[in-house]
C-alpha cells in the first residue's frame, strides 16, 4: 500500500518537474528549441508598450491602437501624439517577437508557433550535449570552430535544400549579410572547410572538401577580434606617454616586455592565448612570407592572408613544443589569467592596466570606464594580425523542423532584429544593410552627432577622421579604400571623431545627465571594427580535430607551476615536526608504561 | 502491508543511488574506457606521464593540508573559548562565527579579492598567500563547528583530575583535552582537506589563475571533450578520499563530533 502511495507521489512529483520545463504549449503548437549562449540575445526588461520620448512602458490608458487595413497594428502614445521622433512599440523578448512574426507569417496556413529557449555557457558544454544525443535542439549558436567540429562530426545538417523557401532566405540572407563574412566566393564563411575525421599529419590537406563550406552550414550572428585593451591612466604606465604606449601595444611583444611585466591579465581560455603565442612564435617566418607579396594588390591580400591562415593554424608537435615556451614566457610576464574578471578590472581600473580582450568585451569596457570613473580605455588590435571569431546559427542534424528553423535564422539576420541583439549584446552584428550603418553612424559619426550645429563640411572634416569600414558594409577584403578622400556615409566610410577631439555630449545614464567626452565614441568604433588595413592580418582558428588533446595537455602545462622550493621546504619542515611529535608520543607512551609496570611490581611487593 | 520502520530509508536510498553511486559508477567507468567504451588504460597512462598533471596533485596536496592546519591551528583555540560558557554566555558568539556562511561564497571570494587588493596581497604577487588566506575563511566554520560540538562535550571532571594529579597546563592540554577533542579534529579535517583539494573558484580568482587546482584540471578536460583522462582524475581524487577515509576509520562513529 505505502510502497504505491510512495510511487504516486514519485510520479506527481516527476510530473510537476517535466510540467515546469515545458512553457504553456498545446498540442496543435508548434514548437521551436533554441539553444544559445547565455545573455546572447536581445531581452526586454518587460513586456508592454514602450514609448522613447517617454522613455518607459506605458499604462493601458496611455497609449491607442490602431489597426491599418493590412492588419498591422501601431500605437500612439496619448503624450508625445504629435512627436514625430517618439518610437511607440511593442516591446518583448526576441524569442516573443519570433512567435508573432511566425504567427502572422504562416497564418494562412493556420499553424501557432511556441518556443523553448535554453542557454549553455562555453560551446564545449553545448557539444557535449549533441554528443550524448539527448538534446533535440532546432536552433543552436556556436562559435566558429566549434561549427567545423559538428560538421566533420556530422552534428549539423546543411542550411539549404533546393526548395523555393530555402532559396529565398538563402538570398534574403546574401542581401542582409556582409560579404565580408558570408555569401561571397571570398567572403571567410565561404573558405573554411570542415576537417578531416582522422588525418595524418603528413597529410598535405587535413580538410575535407566535399562536404562544403561553413556557409553551407551556418549563419554569423556576431563577430570579433581578440586585441588588447590598455589603460593609459594605469599607476604602473605612469612613465609612458600615450603616444608610447599606443606604440608599444600596437605589437603582441608587448605583452613579453619586461616593462609592464605583471599589470595585464589574459584569458584562461587557451584558445585566445594560442592566437597570440603562434603569431609570436612565427612572427619571422611571417614577416619573410610578407616580403613576397604585393600589399597594394588585392589579390595579393586575399592570398597572403590564405597563406597565414595556415601558418595561424599549425598545431604539429613541434608547434606545439615552441608554443608552449612562448606560452610560459607570456604567464610569466603577466598578472593572471581570467576568467570572467578582466573588463569590469579594466573598467576599476586599479587591478590590471591592459588585458586581453574579446573585442565586444572592450567596447563594453571602453563606454563603462569613461562613464563610471572617467577613465579612458583604449583598444588595440595588433599589427602581427590577430584572430578574428564569430558566432553563428546552425540547425543540429536532429532537428526534424528545417523549415522553422531557417525562418528563425533569416529572422534573426534581419536588419530590426540585428540591430536590437546588437543593442543588447555589445558585439558586432555580422547584419550589413543601411539601417545598421545609419545604427552605427548614431553613435560613431560625426555628421550625425553635430547635426544640429549647422556646421560646415570643412568644420566637420577638421573634427574627424575618416575610419572606412566598407569591406564590412560592402564587400569582401579586396575592398581596399581607392581614394580614402572621397569619404562619404553612403560609401561606409565614417568620419569618426578624432581620438584626442575635446568635445563632449550630455547622456542619460543611470537617470542622471552626465557629460561624456566624444571621444569615447571613437575609441569604440577602433574596437567594434577592424581597420580596414589589417584585415589581412586576420585570420580564423580552426578547431584543433585530432591534435585536441594533445593542445589540452600542452595547455595543462602552461596552466601549472611547480611547486616552489620555499612551499617544499615548508613541507618537509612540516613533515619533520609530525615525525618528531609522534616519535615523542611513542617514546613517552612506553615510558609511562615502564613507570606503571615498575608501581605494579613495587605494589605486589 | 505493515509499515516498517526501514522504509524511511527509502528516499535516502534512492538519493545516495542516483546521486552518489551511480556517479561513482560512471566516473570510473569513464576512467578505464577510451573515447569509443572500450576497455583501455590510456587515461591512466596520460594522467601519468604528463608532468603537469603531478605539480598540479602535488600543489593539490600541499594547498589542501597548509589550509586544513591553518584552520586547526585557528579554529581549535576559537571552538575551545565558544565551548565555554564563561566567554559565550548564550551562544550568539558562535553565530557570529558561523555568518559568513550565510553569504554565497563566490560573492565572499570576489570581496575577498577586493579586500586583499587594497592591503597588497594580491593573487599575482603572492599567489600561494592569497589562495591560502581565501580557502581558510571559507572553510574556518566547517572547522569551528565540529570542534565546537566535541568541546561541549569534554568531561570538564577529567581535565580537572588531570590538574589535581599534578598535570602542568601544557600536560593537560596534550594529556586530556587533545585526546577528548580528537573525533572532532578528525571531522573537522575532512569537512575541509578533501573540499579544498577538489575547489577551483575561490583558487582560479584569489591567485588570479596562477595557482590551478585538481578540480581546475578536472573541469579543463570535462569542457574539452576529454571525458576519460578528466575522469580518470576524478577517480584519483576519489582515492586520495578513500585514503584519507580510512586514515580516519579507527574512530568509533558514535563519538564523533560534528553536525554532519
Amino acid at each position: 500500500m505505502l510502497k504505491n502511495k510512495l510511487a504516486f507521489f514519485g510520479a506527481l512529483l516527476l510530473g510537476a518537474a517535466s510540467c515546469a520545463g515545458c512553457s504553456s504549449s498545446s498540442k496543435d503548437k508548434i514548437i521551436i528549441r533554441v539553444l544559445n549562449s547565455a545573455d546572447y540575445i536581445y531581452e526586454a526588461s518587460e513586456e508592454g508598450v514602450f514609448c522613447s520620448a517617454c522613455n518607459e512602458y506605458l499604462d493601458e490608458d496611455e497609449y491607442t491602437t490602431e489597426v491599418n487595413e493590412d492588419g498591422e497594428v501601431s500605437y500612439l502614445c496619448k503624450k508625445h501624439a504629435d512627436d514625430e521622433e517618439a518610437e511607440v512599440y511593442y516591446d518583448c523578448d526576441m524569442m516573443e517577437q519570433f512567435v508573432r512574426y511566425m504567427d502572422k507569417q504562416y497564418e494562412e496556413e493556420g499553424l501557432k508557433f511556441d518556443y523553448v529557449y535554453d542557454t549553455f555557457d562555453t560551446p564545449e558544454t553545448c557539444y557535449n550535449e549533441m554528443m550524448t544525443g539527448k538534446s533535440n535542439y532546432d536552433i543552436i549558436n556556436v562559435s566558429d570552430y566549434m561549427i567545423q567540429k559538428m560538421i566533420t562530426n556530422g552534428l549539423l545538417q546543411p542550411l539549404f535544400d533546393e526548395s523555393e523557401h530555402d532559396q529565398d532566405i538563402k538570398q534574403n540572407l546574401k542581401d542582409n549579410l556582409s560579404d565580408y563574412l558570408w555569401g561571397e566566393e571570398t567572403s571567410i564563411y565561404n573558405n573554411i572547410y570542415p576537417k578531416k575525421l582522422d588525418y595524418k599529419d603528413d597529410d598535405k590537406d587535413p580538410y575535407e572538401r566535399t562536404k562544403g563550406t561553413l556557409a553551407d552550414y551556418a549563419v554569423p550572428y556576431m563577430w570579433g577580434t581578440v586585441g588588447v585593451m590598455y589603460n593609459p591612466a594605469f599607476k604602473g604606465y605612469q612613465q609612458f606617454t600615450l603616444e608610447e604606449l599606443q606604440e608599444k601595444f600596437s605589437s603582441w611583444e608587448v605583452l613579453y616586455e619586461e616593462s609592464i611585466k605583471g599589470s595585464f591579465s589574459i584569458k584562461d581560455s587557451v584558445r585566445d592565448v594560442y592566437a597570440v603565442s603562434i603569431l609570436h612564435v612565427y612572427h619571422d617566418e611571417i614577416e619573410e612570407l610578407k616580403k613576397d607579396y604585393d600589399f597594394e594588390n588585392p589579390e595579393d591580400l586575399q592570398a597572403f592572408n590564405q597563406e597565414l591562415t595556415v601558418i595561424f593554424n599549425r598545431c604539429d608537435e613541434r608547434t606545439l613544443e615552441l608554443v608552449s615556451a612562448d606560452m610560459n614566457k607570456l604567464k610569466d610576464n603577466a598578472f593572471g589569467f581570467e576568467v570572467d574578471s578582466g573588463k569590469t578590472d579594466m573598467v576599476s581600473g586599479e587591478k590590471i592596466g591592459a588585458n586581453l580582450a574579446w573585442s565586444g568585451d572592450a567596447t563594453w569596457a571602453i563606454y563603462e570606464a569613461q562613464t563610471e570613473n572617467d577613465a579612458e580605455i583604449y583598444f588595440s588590435l595588433p599589427e602581427e594580425g590577430s584572430n578574428i571569431f564569430t558566432d553563428s546559427w546552425a540547425i543540429p542534424e536532429v532537428s526534424d523542423q528545417h523549415k522553422y528553423a531557417l525562418d528563425f535564422i533569416d529572422f534573426m539576420c534581419e536588419e530590426e532584429q540585428a540591430i536590437s541583439n546588437m543593442d543588447y549584446v555589445g558585439y558586432t552584428s555580422s547584419t550589413s544593410t543601411e539601417g545598421v550603418l545609419e545604427y552605427v553612424c548614431d553613435y560613431y559619426d560625426v555628421r550625425v552627432a553635430m547635426e544640429d550645429e549647422e556646421l560646415t563640411d570643412e568644420e566637420l572634416e577638421a573634427m574627424s577622421d575618416p575610419y572606412d569600414i566598407r569591406y564590412f558594409f560592402e564587400g569582401s577584403i579586396d575592398d581596399a579604400p581607392e581614394d580614402p578622400e572621397a569619404y562619404c556615409l553612403d560609401d561606409a566610410i565614417i568620419w569618426s571623431w578624432k581620438l584626442d577631439t575635446e568635445e563632449t555630449t550630455t547622456e542619460l545614464i543611470d537617470g542622471k545627465e552626465q557629460e561624456v567626452p566624444y571621444a569615447v565614441y571613437a575609441r569604440m568604433l577602433r574596437s567594434q571594427f577592424p581597420e580596414a588595413s589589417q584585415l589581412h592580418m586576420l585570420c580564423m582558428m580552426d578547431d584543433y580535430g585530432k591534435d585536441n588533446q594533445a593542445v589540452i595537455e600542452m595547455w595543462q602545462q602552461v596552466r601549472t607551476n611547480p611547486l616552489p622550493l620555499w612551499a617544499i621546504i615548508v613541507l618537509a619542515v612540516q613533515a619533520a615536526a609530525v615525525v618528531a611529535i609522534v616519535t615523542y608520543v611513542i617514546f613517552d607512551r612506553k615510558r609511562f608504561n615502564k613507570v606503571k609496570a615498575k608501581r605494579i611490581i613495587s605494589k605486589q611487593k | 502491508m505493515k509499515f516498517k520502520r526501514k522504509y524511511l530509508a527509502i528516499p535516502y536510498a534512492i538519493f545516495l543511488s542516483l546521486f552518489v553511486i551511480i556517479p561513482i559508477g560512471l566516473i570510473i567507468f569513464y576512467a578505464f574506457t577510451d573515447a569509443s567504451g572500450h576497455l583501455s588504460f590510456d587515461a591512466a597512462k596520460n594522467f601519468f606521464s604528463n608532468k603537469g598533471n603531478w605539480d598540479v596533485l602535488l600543489v593539490s596536496l600541499f594547498i589542501a593540508l597548509e589550509a586544513t592546519a591553518l584552520c586547526l591551528l585557528i579554529g581549535f583555540p576559537i571552538a575551545y573559548f565558544l565551548a565555554n560558557k564563561k566567554y559565550n554566555k548564550n551562544a550568539v558568539l558562535v553565530m557570529l562565527f558561523i555568518m559568513p556562511m550565510w553569504i554565497n561564497f563566490v560573492l565572499r571570494t570576489t570581496a575577498t579579492r577586493d579586500i586583499l587588493f587594497a592591503i597588497g596581497i594580491n593573487g599575482g604577487n603572492y599567489p600561494y598567500l592569497a589562495t591560502l588566506i581565501g580557502m581558510v575563511y571559507n572553510y574556518l566554520p566547517f572547522v569551528i563547528l565540529p570542534l565546537y560540538t566535541t568541546m561541549l562535550k569534554l568531561d570538564k571532571s577529567q581535565i580537572e583530575a588531570c590538574a589535581d594529579l599534578g598535570a602542568n597546563p601544557t600536560q593537560v592540554f596534550f594529556k586530556s583535552i587533545l585526546p577528548q577533542s580528537l573525533p572532532g579534529i578528525i571531522s573537522a579535517i575532512t569537512m575541509t582537506f578533501v573540499p579544498v583539494m577538489s575547489s577551483y573558484v575561490i583558487s582560479d580568482a584569489l591567485s588570479e589563475g596562477n595557482i590551478a587546482l585538481v578540480g581546475n584540471f578536472i573541469y579543463l578536460n570535462f569542457a574539452n571533450n576529454q571525458w576519460n583522462n578528466g575522469s580518470f582524475m576524478a577517480f584519483v581524487l576519489l582515492i586520495l578520499v578513500a585514503i584519507s577515509m580510512f586514515a580516519t576509520k579507527g574512530e568509533k562513529e558514535e563519538n564523533r563530533g560534528g553536525l554532519w
